[in-house]
Order: structure tokens, then C-alpha cells, then sequence
């Protein structure tokens, strides 16, 4: 077998890759003043025309100086330069009732005075309502917190909720690069860019589901292997299959890149940067969160332990490291009152068990009444030792 | 499962979804351009052609020696002749000639309904094949589309109280009518009204790009008026027909001017509508050309039985500055004849009794008519006032720009993948390019089925899904590898491939699933068409994946008995 590699020893200079990236993001965003937002959420005119290039030769800052009439306006080139196609946008005037004819005409007249009678081409004219573009703005923010807390809960319920939480953490992750991207170069943020994050929410996701697939089949295999050892196998075994997914896709969407302009080509490119970190979060970030997250939980239940039974528990009879728990810990009743003390600790197993069905079976148990063992007993080896067979039980998936 | 059965469940999909296919490939592959066009033409369009092309084969079969034999293409008149040869107990003839054929029909009249209803049915049957195929979108052939809302707050405004939901249901109802009504307006290109949640109506203009024709089809100034009827003119015209008898329409269905006609005054069609839905030309009449009343100052109109006859009458109530209008037209021409006009055709003629203020009563329909009348009264003008929310024009040579641009991504997508697959993984990747075949094959049946438009966007999406659909393969195939490498023969390989990636397939397509369902939530337009492609794409994708590149593993290594799989260049195992 290959030697796994040691992604979880090298993880926090992933996580500072990351965490740096989405703060330039963030100071990109704040420096360019928010996202560069298309009329689909300011309401407003886009209106794509062509000047002729048989009848005259235009650069792109002569176009500006003849449309200076319009006011506050952007305009960008699209597609080939040769084909001089340019696409105008002007911001809705609220109190205008006759917005939008009126610019249309005005646009026209502007760019015919300057470049002559016929040889400019309306191609296409999009326009927005304020009230329309208020709806989808309000809608984008929503769109994708049900996507996010439906992907979340399937997650939950196929998984274990560390990993579930990990994947989507890993989803938001990639969505904030995604946006990030957008907002540091200043590409158009349109409808078009919600379907690129969503789909990269939907699709990105795959990879590290087939990441915690694997670490849940060799928690099975590798026994005596600790979590980092479990994870890093399993990252490495999966690695290429991660790689050759995102490839397939890379290559449909580049085509789409090649080929496209506009809002198509801005799509693929978001695509691309998603399909890519996409990749990198199931690699580099998805079992580090997992990894921590196990951890923290171990320590902070040793701490507990420590600070409920002293010293004596920590050493003695140290539950299951999490990785583990699932297979150790069955929720069970209280046994029967002759036996407090294994009751007691087979109790306070359950209740750190990951699963919130089982977490919340485990917090029905009474809690240990003090009074019926005297003082609170370290947990017998004898209960552990009990606890421990039952690992072997193959857990249903 | 057995293979037999898996095979089968396999050919029968196969099958249903050659039938989801079947009226697209018809319509793009087996009409004609000339039936494609008369298609999407109006329906009154396609009257006049049917009348004109029967009277077109009428003179040339009356012209030809009665002797000859039926000309090929009208056979089908043979099936009407026979019926009557058989009701009079005639003989049938064996071979049809020209006289057997006019002796099976009462009449030149006859033949000519016969001929007519022919041409009109074979073009109303083309017409619904292309409701039943896969259309373009706008952004594709050009046209218009326009999102309108109607702006009921002001109609609270005006009623000077709030509305309830029943009372804007009906107002947005009724603009919906409206517009359809107006559509008869529009000739060739075919508009598409629908309506969209509570208060939007989506209109979408195929076709030229033409910003002002759209703006009057909204506002629809001067759509449904009350003329005068000129007697004077109506005698010139009569006495003119006398000696040119015809139906004074062009190609076009449009009324021909005659030229004896009085300054001021202009010749119009008075129709009603026959068992298509279609108007029918009923007469004509010479109208004032100046409107004696716009429609615009209706309020309302409804149909109730007459007290006495119990015949039903039309009463529309006009508003109070529409009632003084109405007046003085009424009392200026008491025992004169007031049509309502729709557009430019005569809907109804009521003679005027006596001057009319506010309420008007028009007697003479039967119920159905009666009913349709108040409809066009009712709907001539809008009864709440709509507002552009959205508006998208894209021109018909961006359009083709834009089929361009999908087609060579999507072409460039699939060879790269495609390419890819084979070299990466040899004998597998055939495997998995007849999965991704099929998956493409799969998925435009479907969306066939729904009446799909095929959008930029859609195609956009299954462009991704061609990249996403091969996911499966390679998550399969890397397992089949894994457990090749350990030794496994294989069948055992391909078994344990199948079942061990089956999980994580499904996984990762369930979540895409879900983006793509909340995705197609999102706004009102060429997002959901992206969105839908992906969902279907996604559902398909896993059925050749999973079960259709299962069957053909299975196949090859139970009938064929392979027993080394080609999954890469490596040798996997000894």
C-alpha cells in the first residue's frame, strides 16, 4: 500500500492558506467598495450594441467619451475586440416612471451622433425594476441559506455530525472563495454568479463525502491506528479519485470558458476557481476540521472528567478517544441497582456519543445520583473493559 | 436481478424516451420548411392559407378533363366520397376519376369546405407537434420577453379601499385576457402569456426584436372602440361587391380597401368565432373611420337573461366621462347601426334605439356569443395598470451567435471528456462513454417531455452535467482498480466496484440534487432553465452510471467471459 501522506501534521499551513485567501477576499471587498452588482440587483439598463468595424474603427475610451452624455454609466467590451461589441449599463432612476425607453433612445441617439447613422447595432437590452431586483437580492441571501442548511441536514443524517459539520463548513469554505474572487477582481456579480456558487455548493461536496467514506471504512480496518493515522491513509487513497472527478468537470467547464462570452464566460470562470477549491478544501481542509474538532471534544471531556472524579479517572479508565466512540458507546439503561457504579459510567459514555439521536437518548438517562454509591466511584476497569467488547459489534451504516 | 430483465428494463426506457423524442425530431427533421412556417403562424393565418390553397386546387381539379383519373396528393377526398357513394347505395367505384370524386360531394361549396378543412388540419396538426416539441429560447432566436406586474395598489387606490385577494385574482385575471386578446393583433410571430405567482405576467415575443410594436402591445391604446356604421358608404360597397364578388383580404387576412369607398369612411370584416377558436368571416361592413366611443371607458360588462324572452343580453356599464361621451354619439345618431370593433374586426352591431348615458344593453347573441361579447367589452381595456419589472430583447443574430457558442461548448465538452475517459482508463472508458452517451440521450428525452425551452443557460448546464456525469464512472472504476489490484477475479472486482462506490455516488449526487432543486427556485427566468438541466442531468446520470454500466460489465464478464479488466494502462494484476 502507499505510504499515506501527512496531510493532518501539515494542516495548519493549509488553514493559514486559506483563512489568508478569504481575507484578501475580504479586504478586496471592502477596498472595491462591495460587489460589483449587476443590474439584476441595483435595477437598472444593460444594452449590448455593435458598431460596425466595416464602417468605422472604434477604441474602447472613444465609446466612453461619446456616451459621457448618460451620466453615471459603465461600459465594457464583450467578446472578440474586433467585433467592437460593448455592453453599456446605467443605473435605474428611481423616480423616472419612463426609465428605461427613454435611455434606450438616448443611448442610441448618443452613439449615433458620435460614431454615424447605422453603423451602430442594438443587440440585445436588459432591463431590471427596482422592485424586481430588491425580490432577488432578498432572494439570493435565502437561496442559499436553504441550501446550505438542506445540505447540512442531509450531511447529518448520513454522517456523523463532525463530519457532516466539516463538509459544509468546507462548502462555505469554497463559496467564500468563490466570492472572494469576485469581489477582488471586480467580475460582475450577477444571477448567473448565485448558480456558479450553488452548484460548486452542491457538486464540491462529493469529493469529501468520498473522503469520509473511506476514513469510515478503515475506522474498520485499521484498528489500532490513531485518528490522524486514519485520516491521512484515507486522504491518500483517495487523493487521485479527488483529482480525476475535478478533472472531468475542469474540462467541460473549460470548454465552456473557451468558448462562451459574457455572462457565460464569467460562469465558467467562477466555475473553474470553485471546481479547484473544491478540490483543495476536500484535500487540505476537510479532515484537518475534523481532526480538531475530534480533538477539542476529547479534551474538553478530559478536563471535565477531571474536574467531576480528580485525578484518578484520567489515567485509570480514559473513555474512547471520539474516533471511536461510535463503536463503543451503546446507549443503555441503567442497569439494575445493584450495579450503580457500572451504570454511572456507562451513562456518561453515551452522553458524549456524536450522534444527536443517541446524544439525545443519552441525556434522557437520570443523571448518577449521588446518594446511591455514596461518593462518586472512578469507573471500574471491569465496565471498560465491557464497553470495549462491544466495539466488535459492526455498526450498521 | 437478472440481465434479461435488467437488458429489457434498459430497451423499454430506451423506447419511452424515443417516444418523449419523437415530436422534436419530427419537427426539426422531417417537416418541411414551408408547413414549419405556416405552423407558427396564427391561426387566422392559417385559415386564409387553407382557403386560398383549396380554392387553388379546386379550379385546377374543375379545370383537368373530368375523365382523368384523382391526382395522388388528394386521395383524401376519397374517404368523404365513399361515405356518400355508400349512403346512396351507389357503387364504389374501384379507381377514382375525377367525376366519381365530384359525385361524391353535393357540391362545388362542399368540396371546397372538404379541401379546405384538409390543408387547415394538416397545418393545425403541425402546429400542435411543435407545442409538443423542444423549443428554443429567446435568448436563442431573438425576441422579446417582458415581465409585467400588475400594479394593484393603485387599483386600491382608484376604489379608494383594499382590495381582497379574490378582488386582485380577478384584476390580474383579467389583464391576462387582455393581453391575450390582443394577441389576434400580433400576426406571425406567436406570443407566448403566462402568468407568474400573484401579481406577474410573463409575455414573450419570438422573433424581431421590435421595441415599439411590444410597448403597444402593452399599453393597447385604441384596441376595443365603438364605430358607427356609414349607410352611405355600406350602399357603395354593396352595390361594388355585386360586381366583384370575393373576400376582400390579402395574404395576410388583412381587408382590402376597395377604392369606391367615401372619404372618411373605411370597409371592415364583421366575424364571429366558429367551432376552431378561430374568427370567421361572417360579411362586411363601412364604418366612420373616426372611433365614436374608446373602449378604454368601459368599467364593466356582463351577460344576464332578458326579462322577458329570456334571451341573453350584454349590459356594460361605462364610466361616468365615457357616459357623456356615449351620449351625445347615441343621440347624434339614434336608428343608425353601432358596431364594436375589436382591433379591426366588427364583433358585434346593435341598432341604436335610443340615446344611451351610462349603462348600455346589447340584445341579438346567443349565449355563447353573448358571453364572449362581454369578455371583449370586459377586457378591451386593462383593468389594472401594468409596470415592466423585467424586460430582455435579444436580437435574432445575437440569438444564432449564442446557438454557436452552445453548440461548440458543448461539442468541445464532450470530445475533451470523452478523449479523456479513453485514455485515462482504455477498455473502461467505452464503458463509460456509452454511459455518458446514453446520459445525453436520456436527458433531452426528458426534458422533451416537460415542453422544455432550450435556453443558453440549459445548455450551460448540460454541458457541466457531461463533465459531472462521468464522476460516477471514475469513482467506480478507481475501486474496481483497488480491488482488482488485491487480487480479486473480475467479476468479484466489478461486484465489489459497483456495491462499495455505490454510497458515495449517491451521496455526492443527492447534494447536487438538492443545490439544483433550490436553484430552480431562483428568480424568475434563465437561471431555472440551468437549474433543471442539472436536476435531470444529475437523476440520469446516476441510472447509466450505476445501472446501465453494471449491465455491461455483467455482460462481459458472465457472457462473454472476460476475465481482465482494462481499467488503465498499469497492470493491475497478475
Amino acid at each position: 500500500m502507499k505510504k499515506a501522506i501527512n496531510f493532518i501534521g501539515a494542516r495548519w499551513i493549509f488553514i493559514a492558506i486559506s483563512l489568508a485567501m478569504i481575507s484578501a477576499g475580504v479586504v478586496g471587498f471592502v477596498v472595491n467598495g462591495g460587489f460589483n452588482l449587476s443590474i439584476d440587483f441595483t435595477a437598472g439598463l444593460n444594452q449590448q450594441f455593435r458598431i460596425d468595424p466595416a464602417s468605422r474603427q472604434v477604441a474602447i475610451a472613444e465609446v466612453r467619451q461619446a456616451l459621457a452624455g448618460l451620466g453615471r454609466y459603465d461600459l465594457q467590451a464583450v467578446g472578440n475586440p474586433g467585433e467592437q461589441e460593448f455592453v453599456v449599463k446605467v443605473m435605474a432612476d428611481r423616480a423616472d416612471s419612463d426609465f428605461q425607453t427613454r435611455t434606450e433612445t438616448r443611448i442610441l441617439q448618443l452613439l449615433e451622433t458620435a460614431f454615424g447613422m447605422g453603423s451602430v447595432a442594438i443587440q440585445a437590452s436588459d432591463f431590471v425594476g427596482p422592485r424586481y431586483s430588491q425580490e432577488l437580492a432578498a432572494q439570493t441571501i435565502w437561496i442559499m441559506l436553504v441550501a446550505v442548511i438542506l445540505i447540512l441536514i442531509y450531511a447529518a443524517f448520513r454522517f456523523r455530525f463532525i463530519y457532516g459539520m466539516a463538509a459544509v463548513l468546507c462548502l462555505l469554505h469554497d463559496a467564500l472563495f468563490m466570492l472572494a474572487v469576485n469581489a477582488v477582481f471586480r467580475i460582475e456579480f450577477t444571477t448567473t454568479t448565485v448558480a456558479a456558487v450553488l452548484t460548486i455548493i452542491g457538486y464540491s461536496i462529493n469529493d469529501t463525502i468520498v473522503i469520509f467514506d473511506r476514513v469510515r471504512e478503515n475506522r474498520g480496518l485499521m484498528r489500532d491506528a490513531d485518528l490522524a493515522t486514519i485520516l491521512n491513509t484515507s486522504i491518500t487513497q483517495t487523493m487521485g479519485r479527488t483529482i480525476l472527478t475535478s478533472l472531468t468537470v475542469f474540462l467541460s467547464i473549460i470548454a465552456l470558458y473557451l468558448v462562451g462570452k459574457g455572462d457565460i464566460k464569467n460562469f465558467a470562470l467562477l466555475m473553474l476557481v470553485g471546481i479547484f477549491e473544491g478540490a483543495y478544501s476536500t484535500i487540505f481542509i476537510a479532515s484537518p476540521i475534523v481532526y480538531m474538532w475530534s480533538r477539542a471534544n476529547d479534551r474538553r471531556r478530559r478536563s471535565r472528567d477531571l474536574a467531576k472524579y480528580g485525578r484518578g479517572v484520567g489515567s485509570g479508565a480514559s473513555p474512547a478517544p471520539e474516533h471511536r466512540r461510535e463503536e463503543a458507546a451503546e446507549p443503555s439503561l441503567p442497569e439494575a441497582p445493584g450495579e450503580p457504579v457500572a451504570a454511572t459510567s456507562e451513562g456518561e459514555t453515551a452522553v458524549e456519543f456524536d450522534e444527536p439521536a443517541a446524544r439525545a437518548a443519552a441525556q434522557a438517562l437520570p443523571a448518577p445520583a449521588p446518594q446511591q454509591g455514596g461518593a462518586p466511584v472512578p469507573a471500574a476497569d471491569g465496565a471498560y473493559v465491557r464497553v470495549q467488547q462491544r466495539r466488535h459489534k459492526k455498526r450498521k451504516r | 436481478m437478472s440481465k434479461r430483465f435488467r437488458l429489457l428494463l434498459i430497451v423499454i426506457l430506451l423506447g419511452v424516451a424515443f417516444a418523449f423524442l419523437y415530436p422534436s425530431l419530427q419537427w426539426y427533421f422531417l417537416l418541411s420548411p414551408e408547413v414549419k412556417e405556416l405552423a407558427t403562424g396564427s391561426r387566422p393565418q392559417i385559415k386564409v392559407y387553407a382557403e386560398r390553397k383549396a380554392r387553388g386546387v379546386l379550379a385546377e381539379l374543375t379545370a383537368a378533363p373530368v375523365t382523368d383519373p384523382l391526382p395522388k396528393p388528394y386521395q383524401f377526398l376519397t374517404i368523404a366520397a365513399r361515405l356518400r357513394y355508400e349512403a346512396e347505395a351507389r357503387p364504389v367505384p374501384r379507381l377514382w376519376t375525377l367525376q366519381d370524386t365530384f359525385r361524391g360531394f353535393a357540391g362545388r361549396q362542399e368540396l371546397q369546405v372538404a379541401l379546405e378543412s384538409h390543408f387547415r388540419d394538416e397545418i393545425l396538426a403541425a402546429k400542435e407537434l411543435r407545442e409538443r416539441s423542444m423549443q428554443l429560447g429567446l435568448d436563442l432566436r431573438g425576441g422579446m420577453r417582458v415581465l409585467l406586474r400588475a400594479k394593484t395598489e393603485e387599483l386600491e387606490q382608484t376604489a379608494g379601499k383594499s382590495l381582497s385577494a379574490a378582488e386582485r385574482d380577478d384584476a390580474v385575471k383579467r389583464a391576462l385576457e387582455v393581453l391575450n386578446n390582443r394577441i389576434d393583433q400580433f400576426g406571425v410571430s406567436e406570443p407566448q402569456i403566462r402568468r407568474q405567482g400573484e401579481d406577474l405576467i410573463l409575455v414573450e415575443l419570438p422573433g424581431e426584436a421590435d421595441r415599439e410594436r411590444m410597448g403597444k402591445f402593452i399599453q393597447g391604446r385604441g384596441v376595443l372602440n365603438f364605430y358607427i356604421v356609414d349607410e352611405e358608404g355600406l350602399g357603395i360597397f354593396r352595390q361594388y361587391q355585386a360586381e366583384n364578388p370575393g373576400d376582400f383580404l390579402d395574404a395576410e387576412g388583412n381587408v382590402v380597401q376597395p377604392p369606391v369607398l367615401p372619404a372618411g369612411t373605411i370597409l371592415r370584416g364583421v366575424y364571429i368565432k366558429d367551432s376552431y377558436g378561430m374568427d370567421q368571416l361572417r360579411g362586411h361592413t363601412v364604418l366612420k373611420t373616426q372611433a365614436g366611443l374608446s373602449g378604454n371607458y368601459i368599467r364593466d360588462a356582463r351577460v344576464t337573461p332578458d326579462q322577458i324572452t329570456g334571451k341573453p343580453n350584454v349590459i356594460f356599464i361605462l364610466t361616468g366621462e365615457g357616459g357623456e361621451i356615449f351620449y351625445k354619439l347615441t343621440s347624434d345618431n339614434v336608428d343608425k347601426t353601432l358596431a364594436v370593433v375589436l382591433g379591426d374586426k366588427v364583433k358585434a352591431q346593435a341598432r341604436i334605439a335610443e340615446p344611451i348615458r351610462e349603462s348600455v344593453r346589447v340584445t341579438g347573441f346567443d349565449q355563447e356569443e353573448a358571453s364572449d361579447l362581454a369578455l371583449v367589452l370586459r377586457t378591451g381595456a386593462l383593468p389594472v395598470p401594468l409596470e415592466v419589472v423585467n424586460f430582455q430583447a435579444v436580437g435574432a443574430t445575437l440569438g444564432e451567435d449564442a446557438i454557436r457558442v452552445g453548440l461548440q461548448a458543448a461539442a468541445i465538452g464532450f470530445a475533451a471528456v470523452i478523449l479523456f475517459m479513453l485514455l485515462y482508463y482504455l477498455g473502461a472508458g467505452v464503458n463509460a462513454i456509452i454511459a455518458l452517451v446514453l446520459n445525453a440521450y436520456f436527458m433531452f428525452a426528458v426534458l422533451s417531455v416537460f415542453n422544455f425551452t432550450l435556453t443558453l443557460p440549459a445548455i450551460t448546464g448540460m454541458v457541466l452535467t457531461i463533465g459531472m456525469a462521468v464522476d460516477a464512472n471514475v469513482l467506480i472504476f478507481e475501486r474496481m482498480k483497488e480491488e482488482y489490484r488485491v487480487g480479486k477475479s473480475a467479476k468479484a472486482a466489478v461486484k465489489a466496484g459497483f456495491s462499495k462506490a455505490f454510497w458515495a455516488i449517491a451521496d455526492s449526487n443527492i447534494t447536487t440534487f438538492i443545490a439544483a432543486i433550490v436553484l430552480s427556485q431562483f428568480g424568475k427566468g434563465p437561471i431555472q432553465g440551468f437549474a433543471v438541466t442539472l436536476a435531470v442531468g444529475v437523476v440520469s446520470s446516476m441510472f447509466t452510471a450505476l445501472f446501465v454500466s453494471r449491465l455491461i460489465y455483467d455482460f462481459s464478464t458472465d457472457v462473454l467471459r472476460i476475465s481482465r479488466l482494462s481499467l488503465g494502462w498499469r497492470r493491475l494484476a497478475a
